[in-house]
């Protein structure tokens, strides 16, 4: 393969844009240069999420003195050469942007050799200047790496997430491409540690239960259709193995995986009255169609594709998945799906350190004993709620409390402390899925912070929209919110961030990364909950004392206050000296 | 003070007052009633700090003039209870004497000197707007303004005086926004905006209604003062910056469906059967000739309702919190509601009619991958 300069009037008709948004662009772009390479194996070092160093070493077909040369200029590219190519792409990348765009972000070394050749050539980019080229020992195939990335990108730099989100967006974008190629062997490491080491797979479904765990492995439905113009194979999964969101749709147009509104649309549809509508289905489809069929350069990561005929592409796609859904037996089920959120399979995922990990085992324990709960003098103990209520012979008292008659004798309930309880509950689950309901501000809200505060808010963005809380920093003290998590009914952002900040005991508490999550669903949930001094209608009343029945342990409020105090009926006869 | 009053009369507007009036501890200054004969018949007025209203009492023969100030919460109740047609009220030693046929009571009062002064109608700068007209803009706005937790400038309507006559009313909370245009006459050419606050601008329609001749309105310092024949109105303004509307109502949008109101309102209404506080949510996806709206809670269940439509483009679909579109779908007459989107993320537009517009953002149910 030769690497020649495009064409000016050809690089021009390629939109503009910004290939390296983050590592995983980065380990994106390389690694299908390495597919593109004829690379049998490919392995990737990642040193703190990437940001340190990305490193990937393939055994393709590698590049000589001249291509090299030419490797880090802009508009290289060796997959392209008029403008009727572009029309007719076969290749992974074909841009040419890649390498000059992280070349011109970070500093980066490709060290090379092509079969025929005896040693290797390196050449390096340092501070926007190419190197000349030089010989070198090496092995056959390409190796490129890629330091301090984003060094003289002080703001992307800064908005890099957590390690651990970084490498999720790395894990997902070779997922991605190791499910495209299970031929290929890829190797993950990061800081040294084997994340994960997949020699070539026997087929699709190996490589799918290797990513996806025993429980998506052992219930694909292997799906195959062909249409004039038109190739469609892949696996469903039955609905009983579904998702909150579509992020386990897994969608790819020859060999590139996409995100396609025509695609998303024939999968909710193929799987309509199969299950609740607040669950999405999981599949691997792999579309084949004539490249002219179909413009991948809408957008640089080249995730979004047009097809030409999306309406038949739709009718297609939608007719082979209800054929094998109908094939595999697959009817309408009547009961509701079990809420229960399913547990985490993915495997090689799981090794990367889920954020999340800690917290669900932390929900699965319980609440903790409250302070001055149990043992007391003088004070009932904190009861565990009693589910054998007879509705109606409860009431409000002081707006503030309910009380309610059960069989062996009264709980008093404080109204806040129990809904509190109780939407900590539910969310809690909920948030381990997928960010929670937003509600979209008409008008963004915009907030100035003093300094520190407002470096202390711009820190939590990443947890806060796992709330649906989404915002950005405007100008360098305020902060622009966007929309605020449903579940909070109205906001107001300023006297938000403040009670924020005291839950998290200011700034400086705020930067604590441990119990960060836990802390703020506790202020959700208190700010959701309704206040003491609030009046609530019967049916109110019947609803929280519902609710209570399935929220599961409600003796104490996430800050371990009680919700119920119980009076047993012979504490009542006792001290009423009836004996 | 010695008046005969048609007990009925006077009753309904001491009930007109009763929304005025505070409730809770404040001072008793705030929980009565101000009862004034003169020549031009009896006029009773409450308030809380924040509005005051005064109301002309009709079947009122005044034998004597004066000023008492009573206790709302003693004199509506019995004026309600009793059942004769006309009642004598008259002062006695700081005390008001109530006497029916076979009844007297004897309320006690308080100085009505301490009762503060409501202030006038300014003299210049008047707008004057039909009555229908005004409780048209006021039902169209109100609903959407934002509860205690919201935004203090988004707890009022805010009110747009501009050139040719235009009268404009806009309500929002933050995440929708309510605007209704229309004309009122404004000879003296007043531009500007203010904002009142919602209980003054309930008031105010409500002024509306129980007069029969167009409502003048005026802004003197802080203060809103509006009149017609059925009394007057006094409420403060709020001080803060309003959103700019004009910059929230999208100008354009992709999808533009017609929609039946009805047919609408029902489907959601019954599609919000299965939601709960933590899942507020109705889904509308559009496909040809159909939209389908869909609610689930996992603790309730689902609901999937579906309405014909014309509609033919690629499909689309938007999720709202099913409160915003019932609360305006309740009150627009027309039988159709014109809706227009772009996409899941950005504000869709409501229309009713050329002069109301309401604008509600969606709930996104989750991120868009990318």
């Amino acid at each position: 393969m030769a690497i020649h300069i495009l064409p000016s009037n050809l690089a021009n008709k390629i939109a503009a844009g910004e290939v390296i948004e983050r590592p995983s662009s980065v380990v994106k772009e390389l690694v299908e240069n390495s597919l593109d390479a004829g690379a049998g194996r490919i392995e990737l070092e990642l040193e703190d999420g990437g940001a340190r160093l990305i490193r990937v070493v393939d055994d393709g077909c590698g590049m000589d003195a001249d291509d090299l040369a030419l490797a880090f200029a802009g508009h290289a590219t060796s997959k392209l050469t008029d403008e009727e190519d572009l029309f007719d792409i076969t290749t992974m990348g074909f841009r040419g942007e890649a390498l000059a765009s992280i070349g011109a972000v970070s500093h980066a070394r490709i060290v090379s050799r092509t079969p025929p050749s005896d040693s290797g050539h390196e050449v390096e980019v340092e501070d926007g200047v190419i190197s000349p080229v030089k010989a070198c020992g090496a092995p056959v195939g390409t190796q490129v790496e890629v330091r301090n990335l984003f060094y003289n990108v002080p703001v992307r730099k800064k908005f890099l997430k957590t390690t651990a989100t970084e490498m999720a967006h790395i894990t997902e974008a070779v997922t991605r491409l190791a499910l495209v190629r299970p031929d290929i062997h890829f190797v993950l490491k990061h800081n040294g540690r084997r994340v994960f080491n997949l020699p070539p797979a026997a087929d699709r479904a190996q490589r799918i239960g290797e990513f996806f765990g025993r429980e998506v492995a052992d219930n694909l439905i292997p799906l195959a259709g062909r249409e004039p113009e038109l190739e469609i194979e892949g696996f469903l999964l039955p609905p009983s193995i579904d998702r909150r969101n579509t992020r386990m749709q897994y969608t790819f147009v020859n060999g590139r995986y996409v995100r396609n509104k025509t695609l998303m649309h024939a999968i909710a549809e193929a799987y309509r009255q199969l299950m609740t509508s607040a669950r999405r289905p999981v599949c691997f489809l792999f579309l084949t169609l004539p490249p002219r069929q179909v413009d991948v350069n809408v957008h640089p990561t080249k995730l979004e594709v047009r097809f030409r005929r999306p309406r038949e592409v739709h009718q297609q796609v939608l007719g082979a998945m209800r054929d094998c859904l109908r094939q595999a037996r697959i009817t309408p089920q009547v009961a509701l799906a079990e809420p229960e959120p399913d547990p985490a399979r993915e495997s090689v995922r799981r090794a990367i350190g889920d954020f999340f990990a800690g917290q669900s085992e932390a929900s699965s324990q319980g609440a903790r004993p409250g302070p001055g709960g149990s043992g007391a003098p003088g004070r009932a103990p904190a009861a565990q709620p009693r589910h054998e209520v007879r509705f109606g012979n409860c009431m409000q008292v002081l707006d503030s409390f309910i009380i309610e008659e059960v069989a062996d004798g009264l709980n008093i309930i404080d109204q806040h402390a129990l809904h509190e309880r109780i939407l900590y509950n539910k969310t809690k689950p909920r948030l381990a899925e997928g960010p929670l309901n937003s509600q979209q501000l008409l008008v963004p809200d915009v907030v100035e912070l003093p300094k520190q505060e407002f470096f202390a808010v711009m820190d939590l963005q990443e947890d806060l929209a796992r709330f649906g809380l989404e915002m950005e920093s405007f100008g360098d003290r305020s902060v622009i919110v966007r929309s605020f998590p449903q579940i909070l009914g109205n906001f107001d952002a300023k006297s938000f961030f403040e009670e924020l900040l005291a839950e998290l005991e200011g700034p400086r508490g705020a930067r604590k990364v441990d119990g960060r999550l836990e802390k703020i669903l506790q202020l959700m949930a208190c700010r959701a909950a309704v206040k003491a001094g609030q009046r609530l209608s019967p049916r109110q009343l019947r609803d929280l004392l519902e609710q209570r029945a399935e929220a599961g342990e409600s003796g104490n409020c996430p800050h371990g206050r009680p919700t119920t105090i119980h009076l047993s009926r012979a504490e009542l006869d006792r001290k009423f000296h009836r004996t | 003070m010695r008046i005969v009053a048609n007990r009925e009369e006077l009753y309904r507007g001491l009930q007109r007052l009763g929304g005025v009036v505070s409730s809770g501890t404040q001072q008793p200054l705030y929980r009565h009633v101000k009862m004034e004969a003169g020549d031009e018949g009896l006029r009773i007025s409450a308030t809380d700090l924040e509005v005051g209203l005064t109301l002309k009492v009709d079947g009122v023969q005044v034998e004597e003039a004066g000023t008492v100030l009573l206790p709302h919460a003693r004199i509506s109740p019995v004026l309600g209870a009793t059942p004769d047609e006309s009642v004598t009220l008259a002062d006695a030693d700081g005390a008001v004497v109530i006497e029916a046929e076979n009844s007297r009571f004897r309320i006690l009062g308080e100085d009505p000197a301490s009762f503060p002064d409501l202030g006038e109608l300014p003299e210049d700068g008047i707008v004057e707007v039909d009555p229908d007209v005004l409780q048209y803009m006021v039902r169209r706005t109100v609903f959407a303004t934002a509860d205690e937790k919201g935004r203090y400038a988004l707890h009022g309507v805010l009110c747009v005086l501009g050139k040719e006559d235009t009268f404009e009313l806009v309500a929002a909370d933050g995440a929708r926004l309510a605007h209704v245009r229309k004309k009122a006459s404004n000879p003296a050419g007043v531009e500007g905006e203010f904002i009142i606050m919602r209980e003054g601008l309930e008031q105010m329609g409500r002024l509306a209604e129980y007069g029969k001749e167009p409502v003048h309105f005026g802004v003197l310092e802080n203060r809103l003062v509006a009149q017609n024949d059925a009394g007057r109105l006094v409420c403060q303004l709020i001080e803060g910056q309003f959103p700019n509307f004009r910059e929230v109502i999208p100008t354009e949008s992709k999808i533009n469906i017609q929609l039946g109101t009805q047919a609408l309102f029902s489907a959601v209404r019954r599609a919000s059967y299965v939601t709960t506080q933590e899942t507020r949510v109705v889904n509308f996806e559009f496909t040809t000739g159909e939209l389908q709206i869909t609610a689930e809670a996992a603790d309730v269940g689902q609901a999937e309702l579906k309405m014909p439509v014309e509609y033919d483009g690629e499909p689309a679909s938007i999720a709202f919190n099913p409160e915003y579109i019932e609360d305006v779908l309740a009150i627009v007459e027309r039988e159709t509601v014109k809706m227009r989107f772009t996409d899941r993320r950005s504000p869709c537009v409501l229309k009713s009619g050329l002069d109301y517009t309401y604008v509600v953002s969606p709930v996104i149910l989750e991120e868009p991958e990318t």
